[in-house]
């Protein structure tokens, strides 16, 4: 009368090969896969507010359209106030570069002069000129090139064209692309299936949403608070906060180190040292303690020794982006696991 | 394959007595209260599932995670009694539905539902309706109030079936003239 079954080892196996296949896939294809895992992200971060809209009783094309034109003029807003902005300090430290690269050499020379007189075999490394070359040269050839790294080639095409296009596809027909992906399950684990999309699809969705929602205050406040310190290339500091919060706890620092030696390169003197430092732990106890626990509690649920764990082996195993999506694959993966567990757990109380 | 069954097969249209989902789930007590549009949307939200002769559409003790609909062959409600001594309480046909249940709580499943023969079901599960109450609230609301609606008239029905069976017991309690059932147990 039943049909006959493979052991849930076996099962396992193939499901095992097939994420593997999976995986070997995606790694092959590489960067062609990026636009498009970029899109799917985005959809996630934007999947909330389109239901909000379809709360207030918009179709669901209707809301995407909408926020799409909202987008649209965010970022020609954006385009003719932000980037303006941020191209004058970019210049400003561009034309300000020498100075920079003087007092550090002269800083560094004091050091070493310091350091030979203390060891002498110090000497023949020449450490000041050696750092104050490579690091000006460096840096210029960043500043110089900057807009054409960001918007060269297949990244234009990708943010202009790719990106946008499969976000709109995703965020219209993501429930119906859901829908068929979970109708080949068999039936045997289709409810378990179920509930674990449900689980990561949540999940993702909370903490992706959260950690851009996240990013954007701790970027704002450092924005804001290093202009009112009077601290140079404010707005860059604040992006640069902003991008780094989305590794978890990084934000406020990097800020911190940033406007050090943007203060120290500037004035000459660490004067600014306390306020800075003041700040950026003002902005991370605001992060701490109003924005995570508002928008990641019920996304994220990890004890931060276990964030720094999962953050140390990623970045070990996949560089920036083991930090970047260490911690939602941890999530995504421990709710696998739990759902796995809870599948073998009913099958050998049924074989008992 | 000849072209003109192909062709056939692409514009034949649909029948008029031919079975649409959206059909059942109109005839479903739960969903009667839903305008045309609404059950167009729930369409979309729900599952056909097939299943073999002997196939379980889910076991007792497995979580509950929502509802199905009959809509070809039939589902035997079973129920373990004593190791190896299943207890078939129901067998559902075409129009019925079950597990409705496990679109209001997390219990684990009371009972085992197996197909009879080749049978079809519609699925609908907590995660569709949980998203359905997140965009569309009154409809949310709509499908959770006929739920506990139906649990209500089933609870009102055996309620009804015990109390004959509750007088019997009390009268019976209540024999010995003694009345230390009463003080013990006010």
């Amino acid at each position: 009368m039943s049909a006959s079954r493979k052991p849930l080892e076996t099962e396992v196996g193939y499901l095992a090969a097939i994420v593997g296949a999976g995986a070997l896939l995606a790694y092959a294809l590489g960067r062609t896969l990026l636009p498009f895992a970029a899109a799917f992200l985005l959809a996630y971060v934007l999947f909330p507010l389109v239901a909000a809209l379809e709360r207030r009783g918009l179709s669901r094309r209707r809301a995407v359209g909408a926020m799409y034109g909202v987008g649209v003029l965010v970022l020609t807003g954006a385009f003719f106030y932000l980037i303006p902005a941020l191209n004058e300090q970019m210049t400003t430290l561009q034309d300000k570069l020498p100075a920079y690269a003087s007092r550090t050499h002269d800083e560094l020379s004091r050091v070493q002069a310091d350091l030979e007189h203390r060891l002498p075999w110090f000497r023949e490394a020449n450490l000041a000129e050696t750092i104050a070359q490579q690091s000006a040269s460096y840096v210029s050839h960043l500043l110089q090139r900057w807009p054409e790294l960001i918007l060269s080639g297949f990244a234009l095409l990708s943010i202009f064209l790719l990106i946008p296009v499969v976000t709109w596809y995703v965020l219209i027909e993501g429930p119906t692309m859901k829908k068929a992906l979970i109708g080949l399950v068999p039936n045997r684990y289709f409810e378990p299936a179920l509930y674990l999309l449900y689980r990561v699809d949540r999940h993702l969705s909370g903490y992706l949403t959260g950690l851009v929602f996240e990013a954007s205050i701790v970027g704002l406040l450092s924005a804001v608070g290093y202009s009112i310190l009077g601290v140079p290339y404010a707005i860059m500091i604040g992006m640069l906060s902003g991008v780094a919060n989305l590794i978890p706890y990084l934000g406020p620092l990097t800020g911190a180190l940033a406007a050090l030696i943007v203060s120290f390169l500037d004035v000459g003197s660490p004067g600014q040292v306390l306020s800075i430092l003041l700040l950026a732990s003002a902005v991370q106890v605001v992060d701490n303690l109003l924005v995570q626990p508002m928008v990641m509690s019920r996304a994220a649920d990890l004890h931060p020794f276990t964030v720094l764990v999962v953050l140390v082996i990623g970045a070990e195993a996949f560089g920036p982006w083991g930090l970047l999506f260490g911690i939602p694959a941890f999530c995504v993966g421990k709710i696998f696991l739990q759902e796995l567990a809870g599948v073998m757990r009913r099958q050998s109380a049924e074989a008992l | 394959m000849r072209l003109s069954v192909i062709w056939h097969n692409i514009f034949r249209g649909r029948k008029k007595g031919e079975d649409r989902i959206i059909d059942f789930l109109r005839a479903v007590p739960i969903f009667a209260e839903l305008t045309e549009s609404e059950l167009r949307i729930l369409e979309q939200n729900v599952y056909l599932r097939r299943y073999t002769d002997g196939e379980p559409v889910f076991k007792e003790g497995d979580p509950s995670l929502g509802m199905y609909v009959v809509k070809g062959g039939a589902v035997d409600i079973v129920r373990q009694v004593r190791a190896d001594q299943p207890m078939c309480l129901a067998t559902l046909t075409p129009g019925d539905f079950f597990g409705e249940l496990g679109l209001i709580d997390d219990a684990p499943r009371s009972a085992s539902a197996v197909a009879r023969g080749a049978t079809e079901a519609i699925g609908f599960f907590k995660p569709d309706l949980m998203r359905l109450v997140h965009q569309k609230p009154d409809f949310g609301l709509k499908i959770f109030l006929s739920v506990a609606k139906t649990v209500s008239a089933r609870l009102r029905r055996a309620d009804e079936e015990l109390d004959p069976h509750l007088v019997k017991h009390r009268g019976e309690s209540r024999a010995p003239a003694t009345g230390e059932g009463e003080r013990r147990a006010p």
